[in-house]
């Protein structure tokens, strides 16, 4: 299976969380092709909101930078995973200006989905989508919050299946190789 | 009264959150002592939120991107975060707008601007959420008629220091009902097609609005 995951962990702070990631991520690797990236140490810049990428570039974005290595993943992903601590009691900014950039993935236009207006998707493949939050308590009204965004997301994306996950540093590893096979 | 409006907005000057906050700060008494700060200089520098300390009352305003704030504001309510003591006690409104016709796409987030006012220490005094904010990038003021006037029934009570009216919060985030005309309008005459389709003509890309670049094409 192919998996992508958008790291979008602050530098510090999250270490002990961040190095049984990387035991998680090298085990799993043993049968699966995982594209894991750190968005702290990737050049990437925010949406501007110019929507370049629907009218002058369809499909890409106006700017050359990490969101390419990124995007190039995404058509043949089976899997999305977001991981993130809560920041502010919300997705982190790193994370978050990486969901911007990822508009190119759906087209302009909007259809009614459900009753609701969304964007119709670019690519054929919708990957399931994940989120893995570092630390908070699933009863915490910020997970919550955070959670249900994902649920948005999930739509706008029109992703087959989701899952949301809080996790200590120890459960990282059972979480992720639990939601992958389960996939 | 001393006002700081803080623009979460990707764009900018050239936002529609400042459109809508030129419509609200027309209709303000010159009493009322106005700064403006912009999320895209304040990515750059946070000390810049120093130039609004000793404000009163705080609009944040800010579009929707991918079901939550942009990136760049979310950046911006971190800083705010590290400038906690600015903000301790003081009053703050949210106007969240999205370009999808559907106010309710914005509930989520705008739960959210409740529990950060809450981490700030600030006093919520009202959140507005609006659909079709798009239309503000061409249309004129006078398509938008009586919501202007709304925003600026807003304007008067952030000068009062009161929370946003009720009756002109829910005017302005109720998603209306689609009747079967519009639905079947929205399902099959691509209406909101042409316009990006015009779009793309212009820009010669029309051929090319359904490719996929990042594809990995298939060996026969």
């Amino acid at each position: 299976m192919n998996i992508l995951i958008i790291n979008g962990t602050p530098k510090t702070g999250w270490e002990e969380y961040e190095t049984r990631l990387d035991e998680a991520v090298g085990i799993i690797s043993g049968e699966h092709d995982i594209s894991h990236f750190r968005v702290r140490d990737m050049d990437i810049n925010f949406c501007t909101g110019c929507f370049g990428c629907w009218t002058k570039t369809p499909g890409k974005c106006i700017y050359r930078d990490g969101m390419d290595e990124i995007l190039s993943k995404y058509p043949s992903s089976d899997m999305l995973i977001f991981i993130t601590p809560l920041i502010t009691g919300f997705l982190s900014a790193l994370t978050k200006k990486t969901m911007d950039r990822m508009i190119p993935i759906v087209l302009p236009y909007i259809k009614l989905f459900d009753g609701e207006c969304h964007h119709p998707q670019r690519y054929e493949n919708n990957p399931s989508l994940g989120l893995i939050l570092y630390g908070g308590n699933s009863m915490d009204e910020a997970v919550g919050i955070t959670f249900d965004t994902l649920d948005r997301l999930s739509l706008n994306f029109h992703a087959n299946r989701t899952f949301k996950k809080t996790v200590g540093p120890e459960e990282i590893k059972e979480v992720l190789i639990y939601e992958i096979s389960n996939h | 009264m001393k006002l700081a409006i803080i623009n979460g907005s990707p764009r900018g000057r050239k936002s529609n959150s400042n459109r809508i906050t030129e419509w609200m700060t027309s209709v303000m008494s010159e009493n009322t002592e106005v700064t403006k700060v912009f999320a895209v200089d304040i990515c750059k520098n946070s000390t810049l939120l120093k130039e609004i300390q000793g404000c009163d009352s705080f609009l944040v305003i800010f579009p929707l991107y991918t079901d939550a704030m942009p990136g760049i504001t979310k950046e911006l309510m971190e800083s705010m975060y590290e400038y906690k003591n600015i903000f301790l006690g003081k009053q703050i409104y949210f106007i969240i707008h999205s370009g999808f016709p559907e106010a309710s796409q914005s509930i989520v987030v705008e739960k959210y601007t409740k529990l950060f006012a809450s981490l700030m220490g600030m006093k919520y005094s009202g959140g507005i959420r609006m659909g079709g904010s798009e239309a503000l990038q061409i249309a004129p003021d006078n398509y938008f008629g009586k919501k202007k006037l709304v925003y600026e029934k807003l304007a008067r009570n952030i000068e009062n220091l009161e929370p946003f009216d009720y009756e002109a919060t829910e005017y302005l985030s109720r998603t209306r009902k689609r009747g079967v005309i519009v639905r079947f309008i929205l399902n099959h005459m691509n209406l909101n097609g042409m316009y990006w389709d015009r779009i793309l003509k212009v820009n010669g890309v029309y051929e090319r609005r359904f490719d996929r670049p990042y594809e990995i094409k298939k060996k026969d």
